[in-house]
């Protein structure tokens, strides 16, 4: 039988009135079992003793690093790769033994580990004094950090490996090659979140963000214009939308932004000069009118995020026409109440009934 | 509770791998330390107002410029291919004991201190029709200082009379030390 997930809180309350039920025999104690057994706790997500022994985590790893990093000139480099190969150790370890008992200080200990693992990396270049890109340490602690997260099945420890390679991804853009490491690392993220997340649509949503900067990347690497990555960009916010969205929701979502974000530059004159053609400034005109006419369409099924680019495309139209012509205070002025009217229709989307969760996005 | 001592090993296993990662970072300059040679290297004046980023000094190496004559025949003639590649940089000795550019090679040269380097860009050469200056970036152009200690060593940076100590081993370099010109 397949057992239905509910909150931890609600679990505990079935589990108790079957209890008192069964003990002012309205049932027996084979029904409460069954009772029971039709549920499971869902896992449990940040509660506040979490999100404390996190935050408490974060902190000694950075007053490490810190105190490591203020002393540097009076600690021998030998004694401070101890310090920092025991200190990866040790908070590790004593944090798996802990988690027998206290899983959640355990883990916190587990965050410190990965804190003075990235400390480590910076440390050591300091240390020898390697000038290498400030990227290649954020792919290097990516990379460290990646089986920790797959070994404890650990949701935080994934967002973070998932966000330093997003730092390198973008610092590295148009530098030295295809990155092919990049893509290696970013196929196993993907099937880390297929296998050990069950494709938690929130991963899939930052892995694809990966794969987009990797797209650019090789685009701008082969020479491509920037055209072509925004058209590459738009089209498969086209096919998330329309297409794959049908399997995984949030990719309706994703594939509106990428249509947005995408359309955003291409209603830019500059980007289409790199056609051989002097319609440049038509053809970006052209493109901003049906791209606004789109989402304000879309704007009318509930899409909020629709309603985001309808704001933006005018916000953008009337700081590149009016800036240059206004007084500064008038500007602003209008600028501000266009603002405040967009926040309004936001506020009025949201409040109207019947609109599903998933449309408001 | 018991230990899933299988869950354990997986535990280990991915320690190991930021441990490795570390010992990577580290292997290169501890064997350069303990195996390799030491070299002095003069450093240009450097234009101050990019000078100290955050809390390194910038170094602005004499051997970071390397003229169209020293390049290698191979080098010389598909100068834009090599652009963005590594290149090997034998050096030699002068009168006064730095190191300076020998000769800049596609391959390891089989004797003599040499440094890897990346033709990092070009620049025209004139009057000698497709012939370019190549920069060259070694990483070894950055020298980390202590917060808020750094100031005098910027301006001896400045001054162009700072010298690099590098221990180097293999075309492996790292900066083990800086000093004040005639200091030594």
């Amino acid at each position: 039988m397949k057992r239905k997930t509910i909150g931890s809180s609600s679990y505990r309350f079935i589990k108790n009135e079957t209890a008192y039920l069964e003990r002012i025999e309205v049932i027996d104690h084979e029904t409460r079992t069954r009772i029971v057994d039709a549920y499971e706790p869902r896992e449990e997500g940040m509660n506040y003793i979490r999100i404390i022994l996190t935050i408490g985590a974060i902190l000694v790893g950075l007053g490490i690093i810190s105190f490591i990093a203020s002393n540097w000139k009076e600690i021998g480099n030998s004694f401070k790769l101890t310090i920092i190969v025991l200190g990866v150790l040790g908070f590790a370890a004593s944090g798996r033994i802990l988690e027998e008992s206290y899983p959640r200080t355990g883990r916190s200990l587990v965050y410190i580990s990965v804190m003075i693992f990235g400390a480590g990396i910076f440390l050591i270049e300091q240390m020898y004094n390697i000038s290498i890109h400030f990227s290649k340490s954020f792919l290097l602690w990516s990379l460290g950090v990646l089986p920790m997260a797959y070994v404890l099945k650990d949701k935080l420890i994934f967002v973070f490996a998932n966000a330093l390679l997003l730092v390198y991804g973008i610092g590295n853009l148009n530098y030295h090659g295809i990155e092919w490491v990049y893509l290696a690392l970013l196929i196993v993220f993907y099937a880390v979140n297929r296998f050990v997340f069950e494709n938690n649509p929130y991963f899939m949503f930052m892995e694809n963000i990966l794969a987009a900067i990797w797209v650019i990347d090789v685009i701008e690497e082969l020479g491509g214009s920037g055209l072509l990555a925004a058209c590459v960009i738009f089209g498969s916010g086209i096919s998330m939308k329309y297409v794959l969205s049908r399997h995984e929701r949030v990719l309706a979502l994703q594939g509106n932004l990428f249509m947005g974000i995408s359309g955003l530059f291409l209603t830019f004159k500059g980007i289409w000069t790199d056609l051989d053609f002097s319609y440049g400034g038509e053809t970006a005109i052209v493109f901003g009118i049906v791209l606004m006419a789109y989402f304000l369409m879309d704007t009318k099924k509930g899409r909020l995020s629709s309603l985001f680019f309808v704001c933006i495309l005018i916000f953008r139209y009337y700081v590149d026409s009016f800036y240059d012509f206004m007084p500064k205070s008038m500007f602003f002025i209008i600028g501000g109440l266009i603002l405040i009217a967009f926040g309004y229709t936001f506020e009025r989307i949201r409040k109207k009934e019947g609109i599903g969760y998933e449309n408001r996005l | 509770m018991k230990i899933d001592y299988r869950n354990s090993l997986g535990f280990v296993l991915a320690l190991l791998i930021p441990l490795l990662i570390l010992g990577g970072i580290a292997y290169k300059p501890l064997v350069a330390k303990a195996q390799g040679e030491e070299i002095l290297l003069a450093t240009d004046a450097y234009d101050p107002r990019d000078l100290f980023r955050g809390d390194y000094v910038h170094l602005n190496l004499e051997i970071s410029r390397a003229t169209y004559d020293l390049l290698s025949k191979e080098i010389f003639y598909n100068t834009e291919k090599y652009n963005d590649s590594f290149v090997y940089v034998l050096l030699k000795i002068d009168q006064n004991g730095y190191h300076s550019i020998d000769t800049v090679l596609e391959k390891p040269p089989s004797e003599g201190v040499y440094l890897k380097a990346r033709i990092s860009g070009l620049r025209e050469t004139s009057g000698f029709q497709k012939s370019y200056s190549v920069y060259l970036n070694y990483g070894l152009e950055r020298y980390y200082v202590q917060e808020n200690t750094g100031e005098e060593l910027q301006y001896d940076s400045n001054d162009g009379i700072l010298d690099v100590v590098v221990r180097t081993y293999k075309g492996y370099g790292y900066v083990e030390r800086l000093r004040k010109r005639d200091a030594e």
